[in-house]
């Protein structure tokens, strides 16, 4: 109990470089005896475990929500990880920004689509971008350091069937009726 | 630290979910059971667990807990035997592993849906293959109830914009979100 307690305490919602989002301990494969440390007192044990964690894989379809719409793109955030980003040039062609609305548009042809906030959207992972958190050393005057997210997902809504679900999944209403 | 393995396996979000309800099970057993030091209160460290753990839990549970997922219906419509059953019935075509982790998360019903998971679908698989395929899925996974869900999805979208409003009305900046 206490070597999980620790484990989750040191990873649990955590991004590994190169692995992805830790979530918590899945199991223990083996753990030493415990080693009282030098100087502290405190006991050590090595422990070997498998760890769940967020990563989805390349072309992974998923469910998530638009958080907000800038001309470049749309974030999109899912309850427990907010670094989707879709590009412009990866929506369906023809859309663009609305400004006044503030939301991307598609310009299809049964009318005006709206990307709005807050929908719920299906997308296509294809990217993943990874910036090393590390410490970057003392601030110096005059340099910005621009903060970035340590796991960062792109991903694509512009095949027919991905953006909000509602758009697909509502004309076939009828027919899941008949069948239930 | 070192990683000896990664991506060892992957796991459906029905799997880190039943881990997930699993694992609060046992520590809600833990409380229920844990022993009372003198004073008669139960020992903070017995009871705490980390709390980078328990917010990231409860995100996740809510993230599979909402529509559409099929983790939002009531009852469960998995069950262990599931997986082994779909895996069992697509035995005859050839699909990956990831394809199925998609079927299983996302639970397509329409073609369109069936489209988004598999990759050049037409080319792989003939019309008559394409319907077997979904009637599997609804005979194993069961089908959602598509106007619940789709009233789900849009209650919560109302909601959620209602408190972008809310929170515009106070005089507060709407989240900013860092790229």
């Amino acid at each position: 109990m206490a070597i999980e307690d620790n484990i989750n305490l040191k990873y649990s919602n955590k991004v590994i470089q190169k692995i992805g989002l830790c979530v918590c301990l899945y199991d223990l494969l083996s753990a030493s005896d415990g080693l009282i440390g030098h100087g502290t007192g405190l006991i050590n044990v090595n422990v070997e475990f498998r760890m769940i964690v967020f990563r989805p894989f390349k072309n992974e379809v998923m469910f998530g929500r638009i958080s907000s719409s800038r001309p470049e793109g749309i974030n999109i955030r899912t309850k427990f990880f907010n670094e989707i980003w879709v590009p412009l040039e990866k929506l369906p062609a023809g859309t663009y920004f609305d400004t006044t609305e503030g939301s991307m548009v598609w310009e299809a042809e049964g009318g005006m689509m709206y990307f709005d906030n807050h929908e719920t959207v299906r997308f296509r992972v294809e990217e993943e971008e990874w910036n090393d958190a590390a410490p970057v050393g003392p601030k110096r005057e005059g340099v910005e350091v621009e903060r970035k997210s340590p796991y960062k997902l792109v991903v694509s809504m512009e095949e027919p069937g991905m953006g909000p679900c509602l758009w697909w999944d509502g004309d076939v209403g009828g027919e899941m009726e008949v069948d239930g | 630290m070192k990683i000896l393995e990664a991506q060892s396996a992957t796991l459906t979000n029905y799997e880190v979910y039943t881990h997930l309800v699993d694992q609060g099970n046992r520590y809600s057993d833990i409380r229920k059971y844990a022993e009372k030091d003198k004073t008669g209160k139960i020992p903070e460290n017995v009871v705490r667990r980390p709390g980078n753990l328990w917010t990231l839990r409860k995100e996740l549970l809510e993230y599979f807990r909402e529509a559409p997922s099929p983790l939002a219906c009531q009852p469960i419509p998995y069950n262990d035997e599931t997986i082994r059953t779909l895996l069992k019935e697509l035995r005859r075509w050839e699909i990956t592993k990831g394809e199925v982790i998609m079927m299983l998360n996302l639970r397509p019903t329409t073609l369109e849906n069936l489209n988004t998971i598999f990759q050049e679908m037409e080319t792989r698989f003939g019309e008559e293959d394409q319907t077997e395929i979904l009637d599997v899925i609804t005979r194993v996974l069961g089908t959602p109830d598509g106007e619940a869900e789709r009233q789900a999805m849009a209650d919560v979208t109302e909601v959620l914009k209602q408190q972008a409003e809310d929170l515009k009305a106070q005089g507060g900046q709407q989240p900013q979100e860092q790229v």
